[in-house]
Order: C-alpha cells, then structure tokens, then sequence
C-alpha cells in the first residue's frame, strides 16, 4: 500500500468506471487521509463494480455519506480514493398501510422525512448534520434530541443491503416488523462506520406522526434539581425529547438564547408528542413540577447542533452512564470547564472543552491534558464510556478516541478479518484500528 | 459407551461433579431434542454447569477431545436449536438461575442465564418493573434462550423482541475464553456484538450472565374482544388500528376452528361457536389516553362490519379473553394426534390476502389448517392438524408446508418471526438469501465459532442435503 494511487491503478480505475471519477490534484486531505480520487456511484449495480475493482487493485476507500461526521472516529490510514453514496438515491417504496420504507443509502434524511410526513408517519431519525444521508445515519448511529422516543438507530432498520469490500451485493433481514430469519447482521453493519461493507439500501420501520408536540422549558441553578426533574420527565410517557443544557452552551444556540438562560444555570428542555391526552397530562405534570415555559419546536432541533458544537481547536467527548449517575458527571465536568448537553434517557453526555491557551511547539496544552483527565475520572468513579468526538488534529494521532476496546477486540478484528480481508473500507477508522 | 466416551465423561464430570454429568440412557433421553420432537439425537453427556468458570473449563474440555457442544435452556424451542449433534455434549444452563442485581433506579436486571422467564417479572413486580418479552412459554423458558432465539411473544407488537431489550452479555467463546459484550448503559464502543449474539441461536457461544432491560408496569390496560363474521374483516380491522398510528400492546387474531376447539375445551371463553374469527386487542400505557383508543377502535370496527365489540369489565373478565388466545394450541392438540406449527412473517397490509390463499393450499392438499396469530406484527402460526403414523398423509404435510412458506415470502414475508431457524427451516434458507447473503452470514458464524464446535448444524444450511429430515419437523407445544 503506497501514499499515492499509482498511475497504472489510476488509468485502471478510470478505464473500468468511467463516469464516476474525478481526480483530485493535489489531493483532497480529509480525516487523515490524501485522497486521489473521487468515485460516485450512481447506482447498487455500480458500488459493486467500484468495490471490485477497488479490492482487486487493493486501493484503500474513505466512505462518504453526507460528509457530517468525516473526524469521527480514528485517522483513517492511507485512503487513497474517496468513495461518495450520494448518488444512490431515492425512494423505492413506502407502505403508507404498514409504515415502512425502502430508500437508496445516499438519499438525504430531509427528504425521507418529508415523504414519511406526507404518508402520515414520521422517520424516527434525527441526527445531527443539515445533509446527512440515511447510509452516514445507519454508519454513524449517532441519535439526535428525540433518540428518547425513537429508540436507537439500529431499531428502526428492519433489513440492509450492503455491499461487501469484494463487490458482492448482500440483503439480511426483510421488510417486516418482525423476523429471526439468519443473523442479525444488520446490528452489525449500524455504527460500524462502513468498516464491514457499504450500505447501499435499507427497509426502515417508520413511527406514527404524533397528533401533537409540546415543547416546555424551564432554568434551574441546582444542578440536582435539573437532573431529577429531568429523569423523571423522561420517563414520562409521551416524553420524545428531554435534554438538560448548560447555560454557557445553550448561549450558542439562537433558539435557545432567546429564552433567557441564566449565567451559570442549567436549562431543561422537554418535548411531549402523541396523544394529545397524555401529551396534556405530561405538561401539566411538568408545570406543577417546574414551572416551565412555553418553548418553540426549534428549541428540540436546536439541540441537534449543540451535540457538534465545538470551539475551534477545542475537545469534544460523548459519554455514556448509567441514567443515575449523570448528575455527578455533570458537576465534575462542569467544573473542569466543559459546556453539557446532557440526554438523561439513554444517559449520554456530550462535554465541550474549549482551548484556554495556545498549543505550545510541542503540541501539548495543559488545557487538553486537563480536559482527558476529568473524562477519565468520570469513567472511573461513574463507569461512564467516552468517546472522543472532535479533538485537536495534533493530538488525534496519539490516541484512540474510542478508548480501550477491552477483551471484545479479537472479536472485532476477527470480523473485520472475514468480512474485509485487505482492510480497505476506512482503514484504521474504528475501535483499536480496526 | 466407547472409551473415548468414557475419558470425556470423567473430563467432564471433573469440572462439574459427577452429579452434574448425565449420561445413563435414561438421563440423556430428555436431552434428545428439545419441543421439535423429531430428528432426535442422543448426546454423549448432558451437564449442567453452575457458573461460568465451569462453562468455560466445560467448553475447553470439548474443544480439546473434539466433542462439538450445544447449549440449552429450558428445551422449549420449537425449532431444534437445541437438538443435540451426533457426539455432542450439551451444556445445560439450568443450575444458572440466580438473579444477580436488580437496578429500579436504571430499570435495569443483571441475570444468569437459567432464570426463568416469568420468575424475573415476578421478582421485580413489586418494584412496579417487568421484563418485557413474555414469549407463550414463559412459565418454563429461560432468558438464556430467549436471547439465544431473539423471543417474542404477544407483546412484541409495542415492546419489541429479546434483543430490544438486552444491554450487556458475558459469553463464554467457543474456545472457552469470557468475553464481556456491551455495557450496563448499553453502550460498549466498537461493533453492535450484543446485537449479533442475540437471535445467533447458540452457535456464537455461551451466554452466562445477561443485563437486561427492565420497563415500567402499564399505567392502564383496556383489552377488548372484537367476533368478526370472517378472518379477512379481522385482519382489515388490524391494518386500520396500524394505519391510524396505534400500537397497541396486542393484536391476536383467533379463526373459526381454533374457536371450536377452544370452546370445546377447558380453555372455554365463552366465544361464539358461529364467528369466522375474533380479534383480541390489548391497549396499554398511560390511563388517560386509553379512551380515546377504544372509541377509534370501536368506529373502525364497526365500519368494518364486526358482530360484536366487548371491553373487558374488570381483571377475571381480561384473564378469560386471553385464556381463549393462550388456551389455543393445548386445545388444538385434542383434534388431532399430531400439528405442524409454522412461524412466517408477511407484511401486515398482505395478511388478508396470504390466509386466504393459505387456506386454498390447506384445502387443495386435504388438510386440517387453523390460524391463531400475532396479526399486529404479521406473525402467521398456520396450524396443520395431522396424523404422523400416515406416511402419505405426512408427506401431504411436508409439500403444503413448504408451498405456505413459498407463498409468505414471494408476498414478502420471511421465513420466521419467532420460534428461530434451528434444523427446522436451515434448508429453506435459500427461499430468502442468496449464497453471497449466507457466506455473509457465515462470517458472522466464523469470527466467532471458527471451528464450528458451537452448536453445529443450526441456522445455515449444511452442506447435505437435509430438506427431508428439516421439513419433517413438527411441534406439540404451544408457540409464541
């Protein structure tokens, strides 16, 4: 494997998938990698020629939904062509009478939404990025605001087609709600970052459009009382997003800067939707319990960004705990200087650590060393995982953001093994390299 | 018992103490299958390890003499994923029944695998928690098995299958190595291997503690009784529930002769001996909001023509809907000596369509065919009543079986929702994957399970050709 796509493989690839290429020189530099080439199928027929060729040339490939969340996870070591789904796109069928869906990969989010709206339904996906593809939202697996109501990713895909590194076209699953036929592998494919194979279609279950969504905010100083009121309004029943901010972070936020957060504060953020019935039940609920107010629907999708943000240079990290000990999390992270954005149902944390002073010639800031410390101690008083989402280019190489794998590492590798044997699909990208 | 029989028993026997090592003929027999009784096979020893140290040193210990091995919970499954090969030795999870956390405040229950089913939500009840999958057999089996076959049950429709609710496994390797999957918090970086174990059948390892979720008890409950002249208003009842955005905790379709049979039993729920079917709806959740369900039900079934529409009054009344619905095959098995149970999946919209034309193919071959079902989830259980001891007749059995599979996948179904592929439906694979879709799978199988020794012969085909013994199985025991 070189740094440079070499010009024989060059002429071979535009020789053999003429129509999809465009070169790049000098090369495009993205998430670790030098990118010679761009390849944009346009089809599942062509993917499989692309991944092909690709394996029989033994070309390593950055795989590119909606190109949102490209610095997840680690460098990706030495691709040298940039593989692009965004041109699998569309919608092949959508069962208004069951309520689900079959789209191509690169179609974008938006435009599954809006089709599963029109048919009365709603795409339980919100991740965040303005042209995230349903392939970059399976891959990534990251939830959004109202991951609380949807569930996690992996439970609204009924059955995938991937394209394995070799070219073959492979379906699991089906189109039904309910199914045990074979292994379970579309689990595997979502969040594994396309290091198995590429998504090139999926069937998704969608949810009933709710009848009615309330959105209530409300600003406490205590930390406690932000965080019990806001595990108990999650465990609401018509509760589809609950999130806990700090004051500092939803400043950043126009949405939510326009409602007044105290300095130093902590603001709750809670949506109901569904019946209207219950939806009424769990404001009044909240009223009495908060003293909220009135918010607008952009305060929940708002919310969407805030888990990207990140001051230039600075660190970002999600965690994942247990729903009882984020209050604890929080304290000790917030007063290690990080700005929260806290989901207390699944119990995920996102901590913004901005740079407090310029990286020295060696690259180490006291700041950053700082920031890893207070996320290691909360993994060990709290058992919290984390995992480091944007981090100084420099320190990106020293370490690997999804921490240690722990005893399930041979188990990965070996996958990764069978299902890609040169180690050509975002080499290097996921857990211990793999 | 050959010699080298003999030094893998006292090698076993080793580990977990002799009485804990089965192996007299008498002892091994309950062990030749599980509830698909045919295509028995004895084992060479059962044992019945109490942790996972001991399962691990079991594991070794057959991977060291060659012997392939099969976990086993409760031997409740209908699809034979717990059969046992010709030389293996089967590890029971039975001794495995202790309880180890239970977390109100995260809801969540840290398990062996030997727990039964139903003694979990039992534990917990107090805490205002249950677990939520209740598959019909949940009195008996266990939530080792369960995770291993993914099990449903008649609440799936709202709460999902095992595998919606299992945060974290410990799994003892094929090689014996322990390996821990997932996190209390759900979350473990890397690939979704709690997601691949659950549903694997038992041929990726041997799951020795589980974290499983745990949800609140529902606020309020409304179960009603709607008696249709015919199956197919039933089934468009459903599609109206579901096209309305409700998703009820259950929908559960009864047909005629499953009618007759129940009312001639002591399942006996008071049903309309002349109803061409009855649909059983629960609702759950909050109290508030039940109302308004029951009244949108109530319009679409009578725009659908239903006969009569009852809302249970109280506790008893409820309890006797569903004995209708969990009396089912117990009476079914009084019409004839033996039923063959199938287990497909179609799209909920083609349910209409599919029975009827599983009722022609039922009538083409002379057969005895009722239908008691998941109908929210699309979840076909044809019954066919039939007597074994006929070959001719059997043979009738085995050629409508696998037209009714053909005939829910080509309307796009699958080929189980519930009770696994286990030996049963191996060799119907190919109906719905390619070879490259299984070599996929078998992946899967390998980076696990890379010298097969883990419950050989489940879930992919074999390489011989086995459609005769697969497609001969049949159940006796109640499904889903």
């Amino acid at each position: 494997m070189t740094d440079r796509l070499s010009s024989s493989v060059r002429d071979v690839l535009r020789q053999e998938l003429a129509g999809t290429l465009r070169g790049h020189e000098p090369p495009l530099e993205v998430a670790g990698s030098r990118l010679d080439l761009t390849i944009a199928p346009d089809s599942g027929a062509e993917l499989a020629t692309t991944l092909a060729v690709l394996t029989r040339e033994s070309v390593p490939v950055l795989v590119r939904g909606g190109g949102n969340r490209l610095a997840l996870g680690n460098p990706c070591r030495g691709a040298q062509v940039l593989l692009c789904c965004r041109g699998l796109v569309g919608v092949d069928e959508l069962d208004a009478a069951d309520g689900v869906m079959h789209a191509a990969a690169g179609t974008p989010l938006g435009e599954l939404s809006r089709q599963a709206r029109h048919a009365g339904w709603e795409l339980p996906l919100d991740p965040p990025g303005e042209n995230a593809t349903l392939g970059g939202a399976l891959a990534t697996a990251i939830g959004g605001p109202r991951r609380l109501g949807f569930g996690p990713t992996r439970d609204c895909v009924l059955g995938l087609e991937v394209v394995l590194a070799s070219g073959e076209r492979t379906r699991c699953g089906g189109r039904v709600v309910k199914n045990v036929t074979g292994y379970d592998l579309a689990k595997l494919y979502v969040g594994s970052l396309g290091t198995l194979g590429v998504i090139e279609a999926a069937w998704l279950r969608l949810h009933p459009a709710p009848r009615l969504r309330l959105v209530r905010v409300a600003q406490f100083d205590a930390a406690e009382r932000a965080f019990t009121l806001a595990l108990e309004a999650a465990r609401r029943p018509s509760a589809s997003a609950v999130a806990v901010v700090s004051a500092g972070l939803a400043e950043r936020a126009p949405e939510l800067r326009e409602l007044h957060c105290r300095p130093g504060s902590w603001m709750l953020v809670c949506e109901f939707a569904g019946d209207a019935a219950v939806c009424g039940a769990d404001r009044d609920w909240l009223a009495r319990a908060g003293g909220a107010q009135e918010a607008r629907e952009e305060s929940v999708t708002a919310l969407r960004e805030l888990q990207t943000d990140a001051a230039p240079g600075g660190l970002r990290a999600r965690l994942h705990a247990l729903p009882s000990s984020l209050e604890a999390i929080a304290r000790h992270l917030r007063a290690a200087g990080a700005e929260l954005l806290v989901y207390p149902i699944p119990g995920v944390v996102y901590a913004s650590f901005a740079p407090r002073e310029p990286a020295g010639r060696d690259h180490r800031a006291a700041w950053f060393d700082a920031a890893l410390a207070a996320l290691e101690e909360a993994k060990r008083f709290a058992a919290a995982e984390f995992v480091l989402e944007e981090l100084p280019d420099s320190r990106r190489a020293e370490c690997d953001v999804f921490g240690a794998a722990g005893g399930s590492l041979g188990l990965m590798r070996a996958l990764k093994r069978r299902f890609d044997p040169q180690g050509l699909l975002n080499p290097g990208r996921f857990v211990g390299g793999v | 018992m050959s010699r080298g029989h003999a030094a893998l028993i006292e090698r076993l026997a080793r580990v977990v103490g002799s009485s804990h090592c089965l192996s007299s003929p008498a002892e091994l027999f309950a062990y030749e299958c599980d509830a698909l009784t045919l295509d028995a096979v004895r084992p060479v020893a059962v044992v019945l390890p109490e942790d996972a140290e001991q399962v691990s040193r079991l594991v070794g210990v057959c991977g060291e003499l060659g012997h392939p091995f099969v976990p086993r919970g409760a031997g409740t499954g209908l699809s034979g994923g717990a059969h046992p090969v010709e030389g293996a030795v089967v590890i029971g999870c039975s001794r495995m029944r202790r309880i180890l956390e239970v977390d109100a405040e995260n809801r969540l229950a840290v398990v062996q695998p030997g727990v039964v089913n139903a003694d979990l939500s039992a534990a917990v009840a107090h805490l205002g928690l249950c677990y939520a999958p209740d598959p019909s057999s949940q009195q008996a089996c266990t939530i080792g098995g369960n995770i291993a076959e993914n099990s449903g049950g008649p609440h799936t429709l709202k709460y999902g299958t095992t595998t919606n609710h299992v945060l974290g496994l410990e799994l003892v390797l094929p090689d014996g190595e322990r390996v821990r999957l997932g996190s209390k918090s759900g979350f473990a970086a890397g690939y979704d291997l709690v997601g691949a174990v659950v549903g694997s059948e038992g041929t990726l390892g041997i799951v020795t503690e589980a974290t499983v979720r745990l949800v609140p008890l529902p606020e309020g409950v409304e179960t009603l009784l709607a008696v249709f002249p015919d199956l197919q208003s039933a089934c468009r009842l459903v599609g109206r529930v579901i096209g309305a955005g409700m998703i009820p905790a259950s929908l559960e379709i009864i047909d005629q002769r499953t009618i007759a049979a129940v009312e001639a039993s002591a399942y006996a729920a008071g049903l309309p001996l002349d109803a061409g079917a009855v649909l059983l709806i629960e609702l759950d959740g909050a109290a508030c909001g039940l109302a308004d369900q029951v009244a949108s039900i109530r319009e679409f079934a009578a725009s659908e023509g239903v006969r009569e529409l009852r809302v249970a009054r109280d506790e008893d009344e409820r309890a006797l809907f569903w004995r209708a619905r969990k009396g089912s095959f117990g009476a079914m098995g009084r019409l004839a000596p033996d039923i063959y149970v199938h287990d497909a999946v179609v799209p909920r919209s083609k349910l209409p369509d599919v029975l009827e034309r599983i009722c022609q193919i039922a009538d083409r071959y002379q057969l005895q065919l009722s239908n008691v079902f998941h109908a929210g989830d699309g979840n076909l259980h044809p019954i066919i009543s039939f007597d074994r001891r006929s070959d001719e007749e059997l043979g009738r059995v085995v050629a409508a079986g696998r037209e009714i599979l053909e005939l829910c996948v080509a309307a796009g179904g699958v080929l189980t929702g519930e009770h696994g592929v286990g030996v049963e439906k191996r060799d119907y694979m190919g109906l719905i994957f390619s070879a490259a879709d299984l070599a996929a799978m078998t992946h899967l199988r390998d980076a696990f399970n890379p010298t097969g020794i883990c419950n050989p012969g489940k879930l992919l085909p074999v390489t011989r050709s086995c459609v005769e013994s697969g497609s001969k199985a049949r159940a006796r025991v109640s499904p889903g």
